[in-house]
C-alpha cells in the first residue's frame, strides 16, 4: 500500500501534524514507526490504518487491516467471548470460525478464564489482552500495532513478537509504535521517523547493529562499540576492568577490549565481528549499569 | 445489496444498544408519549400524526445512542477493518431501523386505540391509516436526521449533542417550513387533499435527511481521536 503527499490536521488554525507524507509499506514487512511524544505517531498509525482520513493526499491500496490503539478501555456491554465473536464476524469469519479463533487466542494469551467476565471488570492488562486478540482474529493484510505492549504481561509480550513475526512470515505487513527501542528489533525492516509533521526513513540504528552487515549494502568488517561499563563511584577510581571486560574478551568474535582514547574512568572501546555484534550488545545490555555511548562501523586499523 | 461486513457490524451495533440497556429510556419515552396520549376518543388520523411527532425526539435519541456507543478507540478498532464512513451508516441505519419498530408499534397501537371513520365517511379508514404511516415514516427520517448532526463527528459531548438534539427536534415539530410541521398539520387540518399535501414533506423530509446523513458521513473520521 502506497501514502502519497498525505497531510492531517485537525483544525484548520492548526500545523500540520503530518505533511507531504509519501511512504510505501510493502507486504512481509515490518516497520517500526518512531519520533517524539506528540510528534504524530499515533496520528500516523491512524491514518495508516484507516480510522482517520487524511486531510490531503491518498491512502491506495489498503489490504484487509487490524487496529491495536494506544488505550483500549474496554468500556463495553460484553464479554471478551461475545466481542471477539462479534468482532470476527467484522473481519469476515463465521460465527464458528470466530468463536473458534476467540477461544484460540484467549487460551493462547492465558485469558480464557475471563472469556465470561464482563468486559467493564477487567483489569487494564487483561482488556489489552482482548483489544490484542481482537487484531490477530481473522489474520489481517495489515496489522497497526499502537504500543500494542503496554500493558501485557512479559509471556504475552513474547506471545505479540511471535505472533508479529508470523504475519510478517506470511506477507503480512505489520507497522508499529513501542517505546522499547528493542521491540523486535531482529526483524524490523524499516523505521520511519516522524518529526515536524515530516515522515523520514531513518536507517535504523538498533536493527543496524543488531544485524550487522545482512542489512548493509556494503558489508562493515567491524563494529566499534563505545561503551560506559556499569561501576559504582567508589570503585570508579580503581584501574582493574570489571568483570564483564574479562567476559567480553572470551568471547568468539570480539577482538578487542581496551579502555576508551577518551580517558573516561570506565569507558571501554569493543571491537567487534558484525555478525556478534547482537551477541555480544546483548551481553552488554544484560548488566542494567551498562552505558552504550556509540555503535558504528568502522573500517580495521581506524 | 447490502455491503459486505455490514450486516456483522449492524449486529454487533445492535447488541451494543442491547445490551447497554441505554435503548429502555427512549422506548419508555416514546410508550409514555403514544398511550398517554391516547385519552381516548381521538380520530385516527390525529393519533398517528401524534405517534409520528413523538417518533421524532425518540428517533433522535436512539440515533445518538448507537452512534456514541462505544469510546473512541473502541470504534476505531471497528473503523480500521470495514472504514469510519461505514460504521457511521450502519450505526445510522441500525437506529433507524430500531426506531421503526417503535414507530410500526405506535401506528398498531394507534389504530386499535383510535376511532375509525365510520362507513361511507369522505375518507376511508383505510386512506386514513395509509396517510397516518406516510406521516409517521417523515417524522422518522426526520428523527435520524436530527439524530446524525446532533451527534459526532458534528457535536462532540454530551452536553453540546443533547442540547444540539432537543434545539433541531424543536425545529422540526414547530417551524412551520419543517416538512415534519407540515405533514404533522396537514393530518389535523382538513386539506382538500391530504395525500397530495404529503408530496411536499415527503420530497423536503428525504432532502434533508440525505444532506444530514451525508455531512455526517463526509466529516467522519476527519477528527481527532
Amino acid at each position: 500500500m502506497r501514502l502519497r503527499r498525505v497531510g492531517k490536521r485537525f483544525r484548520r488554525a492548526d500545523n500540520w501534524v503530518l505533511r507531504d507524507v509519501d511512504a510505501r509499506l510493502e507486504p512481509g514487512r515490518l516497520v517500526r514507526v518512531d519520533g517524539a511524544n506528540g510528534s504524530g505517531k499515533s496520528t500516523l498509525l491512524r491514518v495508516i490504518a484507516g480510522t482517520t482520513r487524511p486531510d490531503r493526499g491518498r491512502v491506495h491500496g489498503r489490504p484487509p487491516t487490524a487496529y491495536v490503539p494506544e488505550r483500549f478501555p474496554g468500556d463495553l456491554p460484553f464479554t471478551p467471548a461475545d466481542y471477539l465473536a462479534h468482532m470476527g464476524r467484522i473481519h469476515g469469519l463465521s460465527t464458528a470460525r470466530a468463536v473458534e479463533r476467540a477461544g484460540e487466542l484467549l487460551e493462547l494469551f492465558g485469558a480464557h478464564g475471563y472469556a465470561r467476565t464482563p468486559m467493564r471488570a477487567l483489569s487494564k492488562g487483561t482488556s489489552q489482552k482482548v483489544a490484542v486478540a481482537q487484531a490477530l482474529l481473522a489474520e489481517p493484510g495489515l496489522l497497526v500495532l499502537d504500543e500494542a505492549w503496554t500493558g501485557l504481561d512479559p509471556p504475552s509480550r513474547a506471545i505479540l513478537d511471535s505472533a508479529v513475526r508470523e504475519r510478517v512470515v506470511h506477507g503480512g505487513t505489520v507497522v508499529f509504535v513501542d517505546h522499547d527501542a528493542l521491540r523486535l528489533a531482529d526483524t524490523v525492516d524499516t523505521t520511519l521517523l516522524v518529526r515536524d509533521g515530516q515522515v523520514t526513513r531513518v536507517p535504523p540504528s538498533i536493527e543496524l547493529l543488531v544485524h550487522g552487515p545482512r542489512r548493509v549494502s556494503v558489508p562493515a568488517s567491524l563494529v566499534r562499540i563505545d561503551v560506559d561499563l556499569g561501576m559504582a563511584a567508589d570503585v570508579a577510581s580503581t584501574p582493574m576492568p570489571p568483570a564483564l571486560v574479562t567476559a567480553l574478551r572470551s568471547m568468539p568474535g570480539v577482538r578487542d577490549v581496551c579502555p576508551r582514547p577518551d580517558g573516561h574512568v570506565n569507558g571501554y572501546r569493543v571491537d567487534v565481528d558484525p555478525d556478534v555484534c547482537a551477541d555480544v550488545l546483548r551481553a552488554l545490555l544484560a548488566d542494567p549499569a551498562t552505558r552504550i555511548r556509540r555503535v558504528a562501523e568502522e573500517e580495521p586499523g581506524t | 445489496m447490502i455491503p459486505p461486513r455490514v450486516l456483522p457490524l449492524a449486529r454487533y451495533q445492535l447488541a451494543l444498544l442491547l445490551r447497554s440497556q441505554c435503548w429502555v429510556a427512549p422506548v419508555v419515552l416514546y410508550a409514555a408519549l403514544v398511550v398517554g396520549g391516547a385519552a381516548g376518543g381521538q380520530e385516527l388520523g390525529d393519533s398517528l400524526a401524534w405517534a409520528g411527532a413523538a417518533l421524532i425526539p425518540v428517533t433522535a435519541w436512539v440515533s445518538r445512542l448507537v452512534v456514541t456507543a462505544e469510546s473512541t478507540a473502541e470504534r476505531a478498532v471497528v473503523a480500521a477493518v470495514v472504514g469510519p464512513r461505514r460504521v457511521q451508516a450502519t450505526a445510522l441505519a441500525v437506529a433507524l431501523l430500531f426506531a421503526a419498530v417503535l414507530g410500526a408499534a405506535g401506528v398498531v397501537f394507534e389504530y386499535f386505540a383510535s376511532v375509525k371513520p365510520p362507513p361511507g365517511a369522505p375518507r376511508s379508514a383505510g386512506s386514513v391509516l395509509l396517510q397516518g404511516v406516510i406521516v409517521v415514516v417523515i417524522c422518522l427520517l426526520a428523527g435520524s436526521a436530527a439524530g446524525a448532526v446532533s451527534a459526532p463527528p458534528l457535536v462532540h459531548g454530551r452536553g453540546p449533542g443533547l442540547a444540539a438534539l432537543a434545539a433541531v427536534v424543536l425545529a422540526w415539530l414547530v417551524m412551520p417550513l419543517s416538512p415534519a410541521n407540515a405533514a404533522i398539520r396537514s393530518q389535523y387540518t382538513a386539506a382538500p387533499d391530504p395525500t397530495f399535501a404529503l408530496l411536499a414533506p415527503v420530497i423536503g423530509v428525504l432532502v434533508l435527511t440525505v444532506l444530514a446523513w451525508t455531512t455526517s458521513l463526509v466529516c467522519v473520521g476527519r477528527g481527532r481521536a
